[in-house]
């Protein structure tokens, strides 16, 4: 079921309605039952694969706390040289049985998700070597197994490190798996963040509820007013973009930027603003990112938790593992102290970053992608000391809001670069749109590619529109003023009608839905 | 409490702004075309001035000129029959007509049921055009329960999506904003005043010989079908009025031929008034080298001889209003006079046709 549709409104407003009846301490289960018929919506047997994982998780969590609480009961009395010892035993039991659960959950993923393109590519390797290749297979993938996996492994991990208990009521943590809110696209949540807020009473809120809503809104307007009538062209012109040559790219590309951010954080702005009614508060997993001025910054205000969590499970423990403490100190050995060190932190940046390309679809493209932010992080990290001695060397003033807005606009466009490597289908259309885009001067009638001149129109006003409340976001929260709805909330009766019918009236009159209409999530394929 | 009525209060008016401006802003939103607009020449009739409503599909709208009638019979009528619209739409169309007027006599076309039925044992049905016929049909209607009921059953196969968004024609029609220009809207505002009276002959001849057809055993009227026949009758007196079902002359395969045989069959055995006008063809003076404009309809000339029989039938059979009110009068003499004006245009038009039908036929003997 699509958070776009009206059935999931209709779903949604029985679920309130059902959760706000049931006294506090059974609310929870009022969310279990509403999450698994939301799940089963989508396919029965992918509701069995999710409970099944969530199960051996679970069973995996309580043997890592049986381990905990025995070293625990162990070090009870021991002295400095026996607890080492102790310890290091018990966590090598323990990584045992976390790499268990480690492998279960990854082999989920990589079978559903990955396997059809290991197939393909090993047929190709095989095919080199006129060798006979293997059947291949597409598997469709249960709804969300990329983020409640990664929220399964973030749970394991958290447990093994000893900065979570595990939840010891089955029914309790496949609650925190299912929630209907984040399971199809995220956030990924923390369970340490999430846990306690969904198995608390909650009194209805009627704060809560209408910023709730009006979040929900926001997120509707962004998803089927902008991001859904921008696909129109941009699915014309990548959809076959051997059709076409020139500066075409780099405009879907910028497009395509707006439209993948409204995209993603429309349905962001939609689950948080449904958790809200509940008196749950999600992450936010979107922070203005294209007011960056540096990628690094970029991908701390884009799709935060997967970055948060590709940092703390992946580069993390890989920067600061015996292999890459040892490929550091050879690296200064043999290439000097700057650019062994270098190595030594671009290597694992490489490595989150191939990683999140897979991510995100295991084709070369998105591999591709991931590659291209890893190099251009690794390359900030290298030329972030040179490059600021050379402003300081030419006497520029950092501060100033023009200097500030060529960053962002430098770091947009560099978005943009990766987006079109990701839109290519295959790495050959890529590579050809971006050499096209610079070398080939074609021009055309962009009101023929989809959107007509009055398409265009709204598009571009919608884009002020979210420009100019961007900026406001941004000002306040810098200012500490909160947010545009608790502002919202203080003015007047008149203003707030005023702008909550204009806001529904816009989405109802300018969205690009109904049946028939493929208005689809471009994450939900994640 | 006071903040707690205060909010509740306060939720309810925003919603129900909320639903009169989309509910406004919907009519806005409705293609401009004539089908689109049968609901609002109904509105449009005074209250209680119209003594026979005829419904069913372009099986019942070529077949039958308002004007005409009243011409010969101060019969007034209105038509809610669109092209390819359902037999299935025939129950809320009584109810919906009867909010505003009381007519003596429901005239409900057959022939789509026929149609369907023989479509369906072919294995030839296709849900599209019905699909659109009904959405078409309930988006013309006022927004009241009947709406919300005529969508929830004419659409029980298809998604709760797409039954909403029939019932709001804004959620069907949005993307029209497009299309918006001053001219647009000016003629969506003001109610459209209906001068021809439904009427909606054309010209065009296709020579057909008379049709011999036989009886297939393959077809039959099912039960669903003659459930699909009470109900409408039970409708029709639940809201007071007669129902007179109606099959119009047409070229029939064998298939169509026998169903319609079998429908009579039952009308005779459950004592409802049916009148095929195929057996009053020598009666009506029918030709079938010029009065039909393809194998399912008549055109201008073959539609005067209908309505001339059923319009007779009508005044013989049922006991009509003897006068109308000066209001209604005046504006069906009106519409008589334009629609006297356009017949005769395309009566001219008919009469070249005819000729060109004929050189046409002869030269390829």
């Amino acid at each position: 079921m699509s958070v776009i549709t009206y059935g999931f409104l209709l779903f949604l407003a029985v679920s309130l309605t059902l959760y706000y009846i049931v006294p506090g301490k059974l609310q929870w289960l009022v969310l279990l039952c509403a999450s698994i018929f939301f799940y089963a919506m989508a396919g029965v047997e992918y509701l069995a694969i999710a409970v099944g994982t969530a199960l051996a998780v679970y069973a995996c969590s309580l043997l890592l706390q049986k381990n905990l609480d025995e070293q625990a009961k162990r070090l009870e009395g021991a002295d400095r040289k026996a607890a080492r010892v102790i310890r290091a035993e018990m966590k090598d039991k323990r990584r045992r049985v976390l790499q268990v659960g480690l492998v279960f959950i990854i082999g989920l993923m990589v079978l559903f998700k990955g396997s059809s393109f290991l197939v393909r590519n090993l047929n190709k390797l095989l095919g080199i070597f006129s060798l006979q290749g293997i059947p291949n297979w597409k598997l469709i993938a249960p709804l969300g197994i990329s983020f409640y996996s990664f929220m399964m492994i973030s749970y394991l991990m958290n447990i093994y490190n000893g900065k979570l208990s595990a939840e010891k009521n089955f029914l309790r943590y496949l609650t925190f798996v299912l929630y209907f809110p984040h399971i199809t696209q995220g956030p990924i949540a923390d369970y340490a963040n999430v846990a306690p807020q969904l198995f608390s009473g909650h009194r209805f809120d009627y704060d809560a509820l209408r910023k709730g809503a009006w979040l929900m809104l926001w997120g509707f307007f962004k998803k089927l007013v902008i991001a859904d009538r921008m696909s129109l062209f941009v699915t014309t012109v990548f959809g076959s973009s051997s059709s076409y040559a020139g500066p075409i790219f780099l405009f879907a590309g910028i497009v395509y930027s707006i439209q993948i951010y409204c995209d993603f954080s429309g349905c962001m702005d939609i689950v948080r603003g449904a958790s809200e009614c509940f008196g749950i508060t999600l992450q936010e997993n979107f922070r203005r990112p294209y007011f960056s001025e540096t990628l690094p910054e970029f991908w701390r205000r884009w799709h935060i938790t997967l970055g948060a969590f590709f940092r703390e499970f992946v580069f993390y423990p890989v920067s600061t593992s015996k292999v890459f403490l040892n490929l550091n100190a050879l690296g200064r050995k043999y290439f000097g102290n700057e650019t062994g060190r270098n190595i030594a932190s671009c290597l694992p940046i490489l490595c989150v970053w191939f990683l999140t390309g897979i991510w995100h679809g295991a084709t070369w493209n998105f591999i591709g992608w991931g590659l291209y932010h890893g190099v251009l992080i690794c390359l900030s990290t290298i030329f972030e000391q040179p490059l600021a001695n050379l402003t300081a060397r030419l006497k520029l003033n950092t501060t100033t809001f023009s200097w500030r807005l060529f960053r962002m606009l430098r770091t947009f466009l560099l978005c943009v670069i990766g987006r079109i490597i990701s839109m290519g289908n295959g790495i050959r259309a890529s590579l050809y749109m971006l050499k096209s885009m610079v070398t080939q001067p074609e021009l055309y009638n962009i009101w023929d590619l989809g959107l007509n001149s009055r398409g265009w129109s709204l598009v571009l006003l919608c884009c002020i529109l979210l420009l100019a409340v961007s900026i406001a976001q941004e000002y306040r929260e810098n200012r500490g003023d909160g947010t545009i709805r608790d502002w919202l909330a203080q003015q007047g009766l008149w203003l707030r009608w005023i702008v909550l019918l204009t806001g529904l009236l816009a989405v109802f009159t300018f969205g690009v839905y109904g049946s028939g209409v493929g208005a689809a999530f471009i994450y939900e394929q994640f | 409490m006071k903040t707690i009525i205060k909010r509740i209060i306060g939720s309810i008016a925003f919603f129900a702004v909320l639903l009169s401006i989309l509910i406004s802003m919907g009519q806005l939103f409705v293609p401009n075309e004539r089908f689109y607009d049968l609901w609002e020449k109904y509105y449009s009739e005074p209250r209680n001035s119209i003594d026979v409503v005829f419904i069913g599909s372009s099986a019942m709208y070529r077949y039958w000129i308002p004007p005409q009638a009243y011409e010969e019979g101060k019969l007034t009528s209105a038509m809610i029959a669109g092209t390819g619209q359902p037999y299935e739409a025939t129950v809320h169309v009584i109810e919906e007509t009867a909010k505003t007027q009381n007519p003596t006599v429901y005239v409900v076309e057959v022939r789509k049921l026929i149609k369907s039925r023989c479509q369906l044992i072919d294995g030839t049905y296709d849900t599209t055009e019905p699909d659109y016929a009904n959405g078409r049909m309930i988006s013309g209607m006022k927004p009241s329960l009947t709406r919300f009921r005529a969508a929830a059953d004419l659409m029980s196969g298809k998604g709760l999506s797409y039954r909403i968004e029939w019932m709001f024609p804004i959620l069907k029609f949005h993307d029209n904003v497009f299309e918006f220009s001053p001219d647009v809207i000016l003629k969506r505002i003001p109610r459209v005043t209906n001068i021809y009276k439904y009427a909606a002959q054309i010209s065009v001849v296709t020579p057909f010989q008379e049709p011999q057809p036989e009886l297939d055993a393959n077809y039959a009227l099912t039960q669903e079908d003659k459930e699909a026949l009470d109900t409408v009758v039970r409708k029709a007196e639940a809201v007071g009025a007669k129902v007179l079902f109606l099959s119009t002359p047409f070229i029939p395969k064998d298939s169509a031929f026998t169903v319609q045989t079998q429908l009579a069959e039952y009308m005779a055995e459950k004592g409802y008034d049916y009148l095929n006008l195929q057996d009053y063809t020598d009666e009506m003076e029918i030709d079938f080298a010029t009065d039909f404009y393809n194998a399912d309809h008549f055109n201008i000339n073959g539609a005067q001889k209908s309505t001339h029989f059923v319009t007779e039938y009508l005044l013989e059979n049922y006991h009509l209003p003897d006068t109308h009110s000066a209001e209604v009068q005046t504006q069906w003499r009106k519409a008589s006079k334009k629609w006297q004006k356009k017949s005769a245009t395309l009566m001219e038009q008919w009469a070249e046709n005819v000729e060109k039908a004929r050189e046409s036929q002869a030269e390829s003997e």
